[in-house]
């Protein structure tokens, strides 16, 4: 990272704000391993499909769909919580999913995932990752040289969010209007994919409004002796973070269920 | 652990009790990845044959850590978990040694411009005299806080008066972070492998951006062309501040070092000019 400290803090700006120490939640993180095999063989189906030469279909588009469709039965975790005593329900399914750009990360979501096949899925986030790659660049260079060289602007705007951070959580329609606006750059529910980075196990920290949010592990194969013969099989790792404040272990670990289910079982329940 | 004074023992922990203040501790989040160490501790057994210097799994990580540092300059500088972003170009590696009832803290300086051998000596060497000088050290902070009933508040309120002109003053923070960088270096490896723990947790503190935790050497069991085989492999988990720096910057970083660790002898040399 060729920046001077400056840009960096100018570049995180809104990281930094968003995990202030009043959004942060108590994050619980409980892990589980689902068998891939099945999903991975759907792909390679999906793939041949006429409709995948337009945008090819990855596992993390089944994964996109299984936890929609999880999300359908268990919606309560797509509700926005202002930690303290208020939940907002929250019925329209938009799952966020960031995607390593270099420097920075960048979220795409995928409006009402539950109600897109798999592969008008892999179409939207195929169609976003391009926008978003296209303009990342000018996009950052525009809110870097804003707070550098706006300092007298910049000052005001953060001035103004360090005072409605405090006083959002008094007016609840102020508070219920913010996240509806946050929905549409960070929708209402989080899946991070580290799989391909290697990492075999996550814990994260959950900010506000989010109740949880998924962490993808990488796949790993285990061995395992079937006939007196060892064979090795493809798990995946799945991690949910939820907020403790509002959601029980047992809750989360039953909803946590339900997504390795749908992975486990896609044809039956992501088609 | 057997504390015969409560207080005492509180005066000795001092530093760790404000290092894990509510206001240093940041937004948290922990990567893990695994690192085959089947080419690291074979040769660490070749060096051991050629050198009177014992070289350890440790030593290996804080080489391979220090030259994985030097792509990823981000992480050794100091972060005031505000606004403000202190740099530095000095890769000194804090370890923290088990001394019994005290912890130990060694501070290996230029880690990417010394070679394993030098490293492996220093750490020795500072383990022995941690080890050496912590009983005398227990019994002089006893000592200094039964005669001097109000330094433990003195020393907070000071550090207090300290925190509130650093919200006024950079050169004041920058002068602090300096004096910090001398004492403690400019990046954390805790390893608990010799004591067998195979995963932890714990949360980052500012100045930190990440730090890095190493779990025990276990035996896993892979299946190659038909054959199982056993690997000994190690975890390394980042532990990094959600509001500097990502996962996935921080898993690269990761993958450097165990990158140095899978392939030592090219990533555990002495770098220069760096």
């Amino acid at each position: 990272m060729n920046k001077t400290p400056e840009e960096i803090i100018s570049m995180r700006r809104l990281v930094i704000d968003r995990f202030h120490r009043l959004n942060c939640a108590p994050t619980v993180t409980i892990n589980m391993d689902a068998f891939i095999e099945p999903a991975l063989q759907l792909k390679d189906r999906l793939n041949q499909d006429e409709r995948a030469k337009k945008s090819r279909i990855t596992l993390n588009h089944i994964i996109l769909k299984a936890t929609a469709m999880a999300l359908r039965e268990d919606i309560f975790f797509n509700y926005d919580y202002d930690g303290k005593y208020r939940i907002y329900p929250n019925d329209r399914i938009d799952i966020r999913t960031p995607v390593d750009l270099g420097d920075f990360p960048v979220h795409i979501v995928i409006p009402e995932t539950d109600k897109k096949s798999i592969f008008e899925i892999s179409y939207v986030f195929n169609e976003r990752l391009e926008e978003v790659k296209k303009n990342i660049d000018t996009k950052m260079k525009k809110y870097v040289d804003f707070q550098l060289k706006r300092k007298g602007l910049s000052s005001l705007v953060n001035l103004w969010t360090e005072f409605a951070r405090r006083a959002r959580p008094l007016f609840p329609a102020w508070e219920k209007r913010w996240f509806e606006i946050q929905h549409r750059y960070i929708g209402t529910f989080m899946v991070t994919n580290m799989g391909t980075l290697g990492v075999i196990d996550c814990h994260g920290q959950l900010v506000k409004p989010s109740i949880a949010a998924l962490l993808v592990l990488s796949t790993r194969d285990v061995v395992s002796i079937v006939d007196n013969k060892p064979l090795s099989r493809k798990y995946l790792g799945l991690a949910l973070e939820f907020d403790h404040r509002v959601v029980d272990a047992a809750e989360a670990g039953r909803f946590l269920q339900k997504i390795k289910r749908n992975i486990e079982e896609p044809e039956k329940y992501c088609l | 652990m057997n504390i015969s004074d409560p207080q005492d023992y509180i005066f000795r922990r001092l530093h760790m009790i404000r290092t894990f203040s509510e206001r240093r501790v940041g937004p948290t989040v922990l990567a893990t990845i695994e690192v085959n160490m089947e080419n690291a501790l074979k040769y660490r057994d070749e060096l051991n044959k050629t050198s009177n210097i014992h070289i350890s799994v440790n030593d290996m990580i804080i080489k391979a850590t220090g030259n994985a540092l030097t792509k990823h300059r981000l992480f050794t500088w100091a972060y005031n978990g505000r606004y403000r972003l202190f740099p530095t170009d000095k890769i000194d590696i804090r370890v923290p040694v088990d001394a019994g009832d005290d912890l130990g803290l060694l501070v290996i300086r230029d880690v990417d411009k010394k070679t394993i051998f030098e490293i492996g000596n220093e750490t020795k060497k500072g383990l022995e005299n941690v080890k050496n000088t912590s009983q005398e050290r227990i019994e002089r902070l006893a000592k200094i806080n039964k005669r001097i009933k109000l330094l433990r508040p003195a020393i907070t309120l000071i550090r207090n008066l300290f925190d509130i002109a650093t919200l006024f003053s950079k050169d004041m923070e920058e002068w602090i972070y300096e004096k910090h960088r001398e004492a403690m270096g400019t990046f954390l490896i805790s390893n608990l492998g010799k004591l067998g723990v195979n995963d932890f947790a714990s949360p980052i503190v500012t100045p930190s951006i990440v730090q890095l935790n190493v779990s025990s050497i276990e035996k896993k069991m892979v299946l190659e062309n038909g054959e199982l085989r056993e690997i000994p492999v190690v975890k390394l988990i980042g532990k990094l501040d959600h509001r500097i720096t990502d996962v996935a910057q921080t898993v690269r970083f990761l993958r450097d070092i165990k990158k140095n660790l899978e392939e030592p002898e090219e990533g555990l040399k002495k770098l220069e000019g760096v």
